[in-house]
C-alpha cells in the first residue's frame, strides 16, 4: 500500500465511526456543539499519534502475552499528559473537555489501531495510519456535532443562525438526539456503501 | 516459571517508565494550573464587583456547607460589599461560583461561575455573561426565585429554557449566602 493511502483510508473508507463503527460511545458524549467535538477531535488524534508511534517503535521488545496491558500503560500515560498539558496551557479548552478526556484512554480506536496496526507496521506508516484515522474521527464527530447543534440549539460553533424567534429541538441535544443522529447516519452510509458495492 | 518472571518485569519497567514520566510533567505543570487558577479567582472577584479597590478575606465565617470563602471589598479600607464563593449541587455535580452584594445598596453586583459538570449546551449556559447578568441588580432582602416567563421583579430571575435544575442550584447558592449577608453584615 502506498504512504498517501495510509493516510486516506481513515476518511472515508475505514472511516473509524461511521465504517468500522468503533469509538461511539464518547460521539454520543461529546457531539452537542460542534466546538467540543473539534476540541475532542484534536485531542483525540494527539493521543493517538503518540500511542501509535510509541508502539510502532517498541513493537519488536513487547512480548506477545502481555502485549494489551502494555499498549493500556502506553495510552493512558498519553492522555493524562494531554490532559495535564492541556489543563496549563489551554485552560479554556480543559474546561469544556475536561470530563471528556479521561476518556479517550478506553476510547477503543486508539487500542484497536495499535493491536490492528501499529503493533504490525514501521513508524511512518503508523504515523500516516494515525494523522488518516484521527482526520476521520475528528471529520465524523463534526458531521453530527453539526447536525445536531444546528437543529437542537439553532447555532453553530456558538453563532446564533436563525434569531431569537427561532424554537431548537431541544431533543437533538439532549443524549436522544446523538442516537437518532448517529442512527439515520449509519444507515446513510451503510446505504450508499451497499450500492457503492452492487455497481462495481 | 522463567517467563512469568520476564513478562512481570517488562510490565514493572514499563509502569515506572510512564509513572517517572507523569511525575515529571505533573511537577512542570502543576504550579502553572494552580498560578492560572489563583489568577482566575482575582479576576472573577474584579469582574463581580468592578468599584473594589482591595479584595481581603473576611474575618467573619460561616458554618454553612455550601459556603466555601466569603471576601470583603473595600473601597480606601471601608467595606462596601461581600464576595462569597458558594457551592450547590446542580443537575451534573457540583457549581463552585462567585456571588457578590453591595452594602449600601443591597443588590447582587455579580455572578461568576468557576466550576461546574453541567450538560454541556443546556446546563453549562450558566456561565455564559447573558445569564449571570440576569442576577446584577436583584435584591438582596429577598429570596431569589427562579421563574420561567421574563420579569421585572427585584427577587425573581428568569430560568435557562430546559435546564430549570442548573438555574435553581444557583438562585440556592446565592440565597444562602445571602441570609449569611443580612445576617453578618447589614446591621
Amino acid at each position: 500500500m502506498r504512504y498517501t493511502q495510509e493516510f486516506t483510508k481513515g476518511l472515508i473508507a475505514e472511516n473509524p465511526l461511521f465504517v468500522q463503527l468503533l469509538g461511539t460511545c464518547p460521539a454520543l458524549a461529546v457531539t452537542t456543539s460542534v466546538n467540543n467535538a473539534i476540541g475532542m477531535g484534536v485531542a483525540f488524534t494527539a493521543v493517538l499519534i503518540a500511542s501509535n508511534f510509541v508502539i510502532s517503535l517498541i513493537k519488536k521488545v513487547v512480548p506477545n502475552e502481555v502485549r494489551i496491558p502494555a499498549y493500556i500503560v502506553v495510552i493512558a500515560t498519553f492522555v493524562t499528559l494531554i490532559e495535564m498539558l492541556m489543563h496549563a496551557y489551554v485552560p479554556a479548552l480543559y474546561i469544556s473537555l475536561g470530563l471528556f478526556i479521561p476518556l479517550i484512554v478506553v476510547n477503543c480506536i486508539i487500542l484497536g489501531r495499535a493491536e490492528a496496526f501499529a503493533s504490525k507496521n514501521n513508524i511512518r506508516r503508523s504515523i500516516l495510519d494515525a494523522l488518516g484515522m484521527g482526520t476521520g474521527y475528528t471529520l465524523a464527530l463534526i458531521l453530527i456535532a453539526g447536525i445536531r447543534e444546528i437543529l437542537g440549539g439553532g447555532s453553530i460553533m456558538g453563532l446564533s443562525l436563525f434569531g431569537q424567534n427561532f424554537q431548537p429541538m431541544l431533543v437533538m441535544i439532549l443524549p436522544p438526539g446523538a442516537f437518532i443522529t448517529m442512527g439515520f447516519l449509519f444507515a446513510g452510509i451503510a446505504i450508499i456503501m451497499r450500492k457503492k458495492k452492487g455497481t462495481n | 516459571m522463567n517467563k512469568i518472571v520476564k513478562l512481570t518485569l517488562f510490565l514493572l519497567f514499563i509502569a515506572a517508565l510512564s509513572g517517572f514520566l507523569l511525575a515529571y510533567v505533573n511537577g512542570s505543570t502543576a504550579p502553572i494550573i494552580a498560578k492560572a487558577q489563583a489568577a482566575d479567582l482575582i479576576n472573577g472577584y474584579k469582574e463581580i464587583f468592578p468599584t473594589a479597590e482591595e479584595i481581603v478575606e473576611s474575618s467573619i465565617k460561616s458554618d454553612a456547607p455550601e459556603i466555601l470563602l466569603i471576601n470583603e471589598a473595600k473601597i480606601s479600607g471601608k467595606t462596601v460589599g461581600v464576595i462569597y464563593k458558594v457551592a450547590t449541587s446542580g443537575y451534573g455535580g457540583k457549581n463552585t461560583f462567585l456571588v457578590a452584594f453591595d452594602l449600601e445598596k443591597q443588590q447582587i453586583t455579580g455572578v461568576k461561575i468557576l466550576t461546574h459538570t453541567e450538560t454541556p449546551g443546556l446546563g453549562a449556559k450558566a456561565t455564559e455573561k447573558w445569564f449571570t447578568n440576569r442576577f446584577i441588580g436583584k435584591t438582596t432582602t429577598e429570596d431569589l426565585l427562579i421563574v420561567k416567563k421574563s420579569t421585572e421583579k427585584t427577587n425573581e430571575v428568569e430560568a435557562i429554557t430546559a435546564a430549570t435544575i442548573t438555574s435553581k442550584s444557583i438562585a440556592k447558592g446565592i440565597n444562602i449566602a445571602r441570609e449569611h449577608f443580612i445576617a453578618n453584615f447589614t446591621k
